[in-house]
């Protein structure tokens, strides 16, 4: 059962995951091959470093910044942020998905076998929509996470029902979200007779 | 055979949408999946339901207003409708599942932000259960007014839907058109009022009748006290009208229409 939570991917981990890479800290300047390694790889801290650099570009001279070209426009840091919350969406999602497997394969009603994997999903519910609450994903999450308390509902879903909500995670972590999708996979949950309005 | 088809008045939608599943199973007990509404109905359902939603988010953004706490006491100590108070229950309930401290400034942001996204979730559930028969849709233009959410300014996502909900004017009400056309069966409704109500639930129903008597101009305020007799004239021939008022006992009545009496929340919660 995976553990990992917010502070783990917002300190150094994201992104910087594969093979010879370099973590850089988040509050730690890069040196200049990090910073074009964080380019190419569109890692997490490394943007924010990279931003962090760019932030006092004022003081250098312009032959400083001929080896990189990177417009300040909105567009950019949107897609940066975008970016990064698609890593941090599929960090949780891995998560999310290794309780939900064990559930759909092991749970049984009345068994309390099952309870770590509930709770760690229900907390990485919450942490996910109380810190990720721009990201249209994150209403989904809430959604599940009010039906699955109420009534203590978690307990009587069957394996099948995890199965599906694991299917509908695995779909949507792989898509450009917008919320007409994210209503629809709301209302498959309804349709699993899982209650995401119970208040 | 083929299944009823249910005819969803406003006081039953709540319920049916936003309610403990002690509720949404009696109601999945009573009625099949064949659920219909209006877009009148669906405009009741606004104004009575989504709008103080709506007010609630924004009580909660005030900035006198410094905690969570604060705003669930201002809410029930100033608003005493029925819909506010269920307003007031639902964003409790939903605010204590979150396990924010109803105390701190900063849980206030987190708490706002879920509110928001409840209210986006329920529009988003009303869609998907009920289907829409189609009738009377010029009669209110409130109906068709929509939140396009947008999670990086909640503030004017609502501001925008307010906005557009209230500046619909008498100019797109057909309201006078419609009782006009149902002239007869309104007439019906207030001489047989009398000879149909004999027992002591029948308040709400005189109170309307009084209302289409009245020569009061047409007026969202008018609309709203003869919203009942408006639903009843509406409601299909060939579905089954399910509400938890009185006063549909006496309109349909009168009306010949097929239709049944649900007990309320608060009983169904108790039992």
């Amino acid at each position: 059962m995976s553990t990992t939570s917010t502070s783990d991917l917002d300190s150094e981990s994201v992104g910087n995951t594969r093979g010879d890479a370099k973590i850089i800290p988040i509050n730690q300047k890069p040196e200049s091959s990090d910073l074009s390694y964080s380019l190419d790889q569109t890692s997490y801290s490394g943007h924010t470093a990279t931003a962090k650099k760019l932030e006092s570009a004022e003081s250098f001279k312009d032959e400083d910044l001929t080896f990189l070209y990177i417009p300040k426009s909105h567009y950019e840091e949107k897609r940066r942020s975008d970016i990064a919350l698609r890593v941090i969406r599929t960090q949780f999602s891995k998560d999310l998905i290794c309780d939900l497997q064990w559930l759909a394969e092991n749970h049984e009603d009345a068994d309390s076998n099952s309870m770590p994997y509930i709770s760690n999903l229900l907390l990485l519910l919450k942490e996910y929509f109380d810190n990720y609450f721009h990201d249209p994903f994150s209403s989904f999450l809430s959604a599940l996470y009010d039906g699955l308390i109420h009534d203590s509902t978690y307990l009587s879903l069957t394996k099948n029902s995890y199965q599906r909500i694991l299917d509908y995670i695995e779909t949507l972590n792989n898509q450009d979200l917008d919320y007409k999708k994210i209503d629809k996979y709301i209302s498959k949950l309804d349709d699993l007779g899982i209650n995401v309005t119970p208040y | 055979m083929a299944p009823e088809k249910h005819f969803i008045d406003t006081s039953v939608m709540r319920p049916l949408i936003s309610s403990s599943s002690a509720v949404k199973q009696y109601y999945q007990r009573e009625l099949s999946n064949s659920l219909y509404y209006c877009s009148y109905i669906k405009m009741e359902f606004m104004r009575g339901f989504i709008i103080p939603a709506i007010d609630f988010y924004f009580t909660l953004k005030m900035p006198n207003i410094i905690n969570i706490s604060d705003a669930l006491s201002l809410w029930s100590q100033k608003f005493q409708s029925r819909e506010l108070k269920a307003v007031l229950s639902m964003f409790a309930g939903l605010l204590y599942s979150r396990h924010y401290d109803y105390n701190e400034l900063k849980d206030k942001e987190k708490a706002s932000q879920q509110v928001a996204d409840y209210i986006r979730r329920i529009m988003a559930i009303v869609t998907h259960k009920f289907t829409d028969v189609g009738l009377e849709t010029s009669l209110c233009a409130k109906s068709n007014s929509r939140i396009n959410f947008n999670s990086a300014d909640l503030d004017r996502t609502f501001r925008d839907f307010l906005n557009a909900y209230r500046s619909k004017s008498h100019d797109d009400c057909n309201l006078h058109l419609f009782l006009e056309r149902n002239n007869s069966k309104i007439n019906e409704i207030s001489d047989r009022q009398d000879e149909k109500v004999k027992d002591s639930n029948s308040a709400g129903f005189k109170e309307i009748v009084k209302a289409l008597r009245s020569e009061s101009d047409i007026s969202c305020k008018h609309c709203s006290k003869i919203g009942d007799a408006i639903i009843a004239l509406i409601s299909p021939e060939r579905m089954r009208l399910e509400h938890t008022d009185y006063s549909f006992d006496y309109l349909m009545m009168i009306l010949g229409k097929n239709h049944k009496r649900h007990p309320s929340e608060i009983v169904l919660n108790r039992e």
